[in-house]
């Protein structure tokens, strides 16, 4: 079930994505091809004591729309490989995220920039430790909303254009699913007596800033193309901390060389 | 000037950021204290049994923690985390180091073997027996015996066809569980759907779903639903002993629904609860039952499940090739 209702979610973010694009098509619009290598670490004390880190390959797609007054930016990530602890067990891991930002931008796309708006994440973790015979995946997954801001600085070398940005956000609203105390099954699925609604109602977490944490820092440094698409180079770091029902906690930084198109 | 600024800025960013392992928290103390400590408190709130065996698990912290030295060596701790997993009386617990594994096998150690493969593969399946996956069998007196080695060794649909083909237009079916230490319920719950036209209901199963003692989940039906290929719905004997463990001993559960379906031989050796696995801070790993298995009429299969029909292996009968228990099951076929 639980499965199912993860195929769905994808696919309706997959929707959004096609949606937005048509609806914004024209100048001003970018679609971003990425590729890359993430670095995390992490701790989910449902499944160890212990940190498990490691490094794995990323891709992304992402699609930009600048605007007057909004700038608009969703992005598709898949993670995927391998993390351990220092003792060597692994955990097969995974994840799945699709984020928007929408920022309020006031001055021109090629000046220097500080605007603020606001951004929403919505991810699936997923680790599965080789070691366990039973119990053995954790699914993580949330929905998060909070302010975010960007600030970009555009600067020429000879006659290459570059710019560099950084966009960042703080998560401060949402819910999240966790596994319940012993299996991967959410606390709600465990009722056999609960629709498939209540059981979703009853699994959920609300999002509590400073008990939970999410915050990411993606800086950017772009050369800018006469075609008016862009070659970048991006750090995307995120922090997530979600206390219940024990504590999972992640560090996660992922370098991406990306090409953006302007459509 | 301003320029470089920038590129440098980023820079230096970057390279702080890129120690993504700085920001978790380091691993716990790993000293004897920390460990023991640890795996206490672990079976403390997970461990599905205390109630059902009359474990006081506040007295073994009284009793253990004070041998905890901080000099003792890896040895001597796991000695001595081992010796108080065994008072937990569970096949399901196990703490597994790289020099060695602890286990409880009292549950079918303490018990007569009713077993003996040699005898099985010398006088009933014997030549010629068939091998559908990890499914041996053979037509002895116009009945179909099977032999189960492990619920581990997966079963096809094909496997499953090939079985139920050569029951067709047979007296019954013998399958021979003994000495079969459990594997995947999966596996257990597809062979057990080739027995009936209906859907059965075979037990009630909760989850520890809080630290709490009583913190269980709501009971959860076990159903055992009729599988849509092949079927054999004629008379069915299964072949106990008490080392039928923990898959066996939930497919001895299923059948026990069956209608038309007898056990014979020692009870199954039980295991009904599923491990749940973890890790200390100093990389061992243990596991222990956090599950609880009922029967339909609300009784712990933890202990195992009764037969319908005792019987022990006789000595002097597996001294001449003959296998005590499958004979019974072969008269009651004769009797039928």
């Amino acid at each position: 079930m639980f499965s199912d209702q993860k195929k769905s979610i994808a696919i309706f973010f997959l929707l959004l994505l096609f949606g937005s694009a048509v609806l914004y098509a024209g100048n001003g619009h970018f679609l971003f091809v990425q590729g890359g290598l993430y670095h995390a670490a992490q701790r989910d004390r449902s499944m160890s004591p212990l940190a498990y880190s490691g490094t794995g390959i990323a891709a992304g797609i992402a699609y930009e729309h600048r605007g007057h007054p909004n700038m608009e930016i969703f992005q598709l990530t898949l993670q995927s490989g391998n993390i351990r602890n220092r003792y060597g067990n692994t955990c097969a891991y995974q994840r799945f995220a699709f984020r928007n930002y929408t920022f309020y931008q006031k001055q021109d796309e090629f000046g220097k920039t500080l605007t603020f708006g606001w951004s929403n994440i919505n991810a699936f973790h997923r680790y599965v430790n080789a070691a366990y015979g039973n119990y053995a995946d954790r699914l993580n997954y949330y929905t998060l909303f909070g302010p975010a801001f960007r600030y970009a600085q555009p600067f020429r070398i000879g006659k290459l254009h570059f710019r560099v940005q950084l966009p960042a956000d703080l998560q401060i609203l949402g819910f999240y699913l966790r596994p319940s105390y012993i299996s991967n099954s959410p606390s709600g699925y465990l009722d056999p007596e609960n629709s498939a609604f209540m059981a979703w109602l009853r699994s959920i977490d609300i999002f509590v800033p400073s008990r939970d944490w999410h915050f990411s820092l993606n800086p950017e440094l772009s050369l800018i193309l006469g075609s008016g698409g862009r070659l970048s180079l991006t750090y995307q770091y995120q922090f997530v901390r979600i206390a219940k029902p024990e504590p999972f906690i992640q560090s996660k930084g992922t370098w991406y060389i990306g090409l953006v198109t302007k459509l | 000037m301003k320029k470089l600024l920038s590129i440098a800025g980023l820079s230096v960013l970057l390279l702080a950021l890129s120690c993504e392992s700085l920001l978790i928290p380091g691993d716990p103390a790993s000293d004897p204290v920390a460990n023991f400590e640890f795996l206490w408190r672990e079976v403390d709130q997970k461990y599905a049994y205390f109630d059902y065996k009359s474990v006081d698990w506040d007295s073994v912290y009284s009793e253990y923690r004070p041998q905890v030295r901080a000099d003792m060596s890896e040895q001597e701790l796991f000695d001595l985390l081992a010796a108080m997993l065994n008072l937990l009386r569970d096949g399901h617990v196990n703490l597994t180091s790289a020099f060695d594994r602890s286990r409880n096998w009292s549950w079918y150690l303490d018990y007569p073997p009713n077993f003996n493969s040699n005898v099985v593969y010398r006088n009933y399946l014997a030549d010629g027996y068939r091998i559908s996956g990890p499914l041996h069998h053979q037509i002895i007196d116009s009945v179909l015996y099977v032999y189960y080695a492990s619920f581990a060794s997966e079963i096809s649909q094909a496997n499953l066809d090939a079985l139920m083909d050569a029951a067709q237009g047979l007296k019954g079916v013998i399958i021979d569980i003994r000495g079969n230490g459990g594997g995947s319920g999966a596996n257990a719950y597809a062979l057990a759907s080739c027995f009936t036209a209906d859907t059965l209901l075979y037990g009630w199963q909760r989850i520890k779903s809080g630290p709490g003692d009583d913190d269980f989940s709501p009971w959860s039906a076990l159903r055992i639903y009729p599988r849509s290929g092949k079927r054999f719905d004629g008379q069915l004997v299964l072949l106990c002993n008490r080392n039928s463990y923990s898959a066996a001993n939930l497919f001895a559960q299923m059948i026990t629904a069956l209608p038309h379906a007898r056990l014979v031989g020692d009870q199954s050796g039980g295991g009904g609860g599923i491990p749940a696995f973890g890790e200390l801070p100093n990389g061992w790993m243990y596991r222990f039952s956090a599950t609880q298995t009922l029967t339909p009429q609300g009784e712990h299969t933890e202990g195992g499940i009764p037969v319908d029909i005792r019987v022990d292996m006789d000595p002097l009968d597996e001294a001449a090739g003959i296998d005590s228990i499958i004979e019974s099951a072969l008269e009651l076929f004769r009797n039928s």
